[in-house]
């Protein structure tokens, strides 16, 4: 049984952790444990034995843990304290390569699987999360003992977390992604066979995996029980059989492809006023003010494009959240994390007029990103006009939004009208901001920080701010 | 008989592609995701069975080395166990 948010002494059970009868996540004093029911101890006993566990874990390809005691709590087996990830993160905050290395990944962990006589019971994209710049599956308690004859329970699960999304934001628009925010279990099938252009019958994976899946969902959905029964015998799969299904599954996914460019922001350091001078001047001053910004955690790069400046963080083992807005930004700035092999930063995308919010049962199954905040430092380059004059959100009500994600510095970049990009950004509209000046700015950020530092920056006419968050 | 099963899973599958009624039910999802999966487990089996015995035959030829990714999938990985 699964306890429903108690709290004992100084732990707290986490809001997402209830549907799964094996066991439950929680925290003690800030650390993170998973108990395992008695229920999941013949299949956790398989995961260990079959080599299973170890097979995954040395491949990094899921999450290691350590057994920590033997629960005297007459529901809980045994308690696991697994490796922490630093940042969790969602499904619709991921760009296109993400959400396809997830995708991949919880597939091959099922052939692995498989080979062990094992079985993934379920296929949630929230099963995976990023750590140390890889996609790595993190339910341990996924796992279940392989029958023959059996279908995949998480077919259906997967073709809508994965599969439906994927497509379309290959075959139709990258925003479709987006959709993910509202359906929190995956794309339904039928929608996405909707939204799809008829080009996508063609493809013999997508036209099986997706169109047929979505008919034969309806043809079913309603149906007698005498129906069912008969319609059931159809359902066997060989285990060969199930493999050459999931290879099929496998090659359509990774046959999926979507260019970056055409966005917004994509070409945005080759249109903007940086001579390689200015360019150089402002990562040097990024790095004296992080240096100056004392111990940190964590950075999160506001608008980070395709995370040039956030590098300057990372390089230095900070471990760094990179957050734009623009799908193409980053999907270029997440294939240099892979090609590179970086393990400091995590680009996301995040629209901070529209922060991901609470979402699930009681808003609380996915955290906001307030919850996950606040952090040691914030950097905020190149962002402030954009908030201020295209979104029309005034200077005192940034500051407070930053000083909410804020725990110790702020490095911000001012941004006047005499730029070049604001200038375009006030082309086509009357220019009704009269309290866009430089002082206005201090001003409002003043109520909630203690202006440190302020470096204009060598080539244009922005200024580099170093912040303190007052207490 | 076995041929059998996978003509009549395949007119299923045409019927079902063909003659889809509005998803206003009340959902059972499950069920059609099953089925399905026969259907193309039926026909993936066959396949994989044919590329098995088209492998053996490359190797037997001399011209493939190693095992393909397929065979290990199957069989069973090589370093792992």
């Amino acid at each position: 049984m699964t306890p429903s948010g108690f709290t004992t002494s100084s732990q707290t059970i986490l809001p997402a952790s209830f549907r799964d009868p094996d066991g439950y996540l929680y925290r003690s004093d800030g650390v993170l444990f998973r108990a395992l029911n008695v229920s999941y101890r013949g299949n956790y006993e398989n995961l260990i034995n079959s080599g299973l566990y170890n097979a995954l874990t040395e491949k990094r390809l899921l999450i290691p843990h350590t057994e920590v005691d033997i629960n005297k709590d007459v529901h809980s087996w045994l308690t696991i304290q697994p490796e922490p990830v630093t940042f969790i993160s969602y499904p619709y905050e991921w760009c296109f390569s993400q959400l396809k290395d997830a995708a991949l990944l919880t597939l091959d962990i099922q052939f692995i699987a498989l080979n062990h006589g094992m079985c993934l019971k379920d296929a949630s994209a929230y099963n995976v999360q990023f750590h140390q710049g890889r996609p790595i599956f993190i339910d341990t308690l996924s796992f279940e003992s392989y029958v023959d004859g059996m279908p995949w329970v998480a077919y259906r699960q997967f073709c809508q977390h994965f599969l439906a999304p994927l497509t379309l934001m290959a075959k139709r628009d990258i925003r479709l992604g987006q959709l993910l925010r509202n359906h929190i279990d995956g794309l339904p099938l039928d929608l996405a066979s909707n939204l799809l252009p008829k080009r996508s019958w063609t493809s013999v994976g997508i036209l099986m995996h997706l169109h047929m899946h979505a008919r034969t969902q309806q043809s079913f959905a309603d149906s007698h029980a005498s129906l069912s029964k008969t319609a059931l015998k159809f359902s066997k799969v060989s285990r060969v059989g199930l493999i050459g299904l999931l290879d099929g599954l496998r090659k359509t996914i990774a046959k999926l492809e979507w260019k970056p460019g055409n966005t917004e922001w994509s070409d945005y350091y080759n249109d903007t006023n940086y001579s390689d001078n200015a360019f150089q001047s402002k990562r040097r001053q990024i790095e004296v003010f992080l240096d100056n910004a004392g111990p940190k955690n964590e950075v999160w790069d506001l608008g980070a494009n395709i995370g040039l400046f956030s590098r300057v963080a990372s390089e230095r083992g900070l471990f760094t959240v990179a957050f734009d807005i623009d799908p193409s930004a980053v999907e270029i700035n997440y294939r240099q994390v892979r090609k590179d092999g970086e393990t400091t930063i995590l680009p996301l995308l995040l629209d901070l007029t529209n922060p991901s919010p609470g979402l699930g049962w009681n808003s609380a199954e996915r955290d906001s990103l307030f919850d996950r905040g606040p952090v040691d430092c914030i950097m905020a380059l190149a962002l402030i006009h954009h908030i201020s004059i295209s979104n029309n959100v005034p200077f005192e009500k940034v500051a407070s939004f930053f000083a909410q994600l804020c725990r110790k510095s702020l490095i911000i970049e001012f941004v006047p009208k005499s730029d070049s990009q604001v200038q375009r950004l006030l082309r086509s509209r009357v220019d009704i901001f009269d309290n866009y000046t430089r002082d206005q700015f201090e001003k409002a950020f003043a109520l909630h920080f203690l202006l440190e530092r302020a470096e204009p920056i060598e080539g244009s006419d922005r200024v580099l701010y170093l912040m303190r968050r007052k207490p | 008989m076995r041929a059998n099963t996978i003509i009549n899973g395949i007119i299923l599958s045409l019927c079902i592609l063909f003659i889809a009624p509005p998803a206003y039910a009340y959902l059972d999802p499950g069920t059609g995701s099953a089925i399905l999966q026969g259907v193309l487990g039926g026909v993936a089996a066959i396949a994989v069975i044919l590329k098995l015995y088209w492998y053996r035959i490359l190797r037997f030829l001399g011209l493939s080395k190693k095992r393909s990714a397929l065979e290990q999938k199957v069989k069973g990985g090589g370093s792992e166990q």
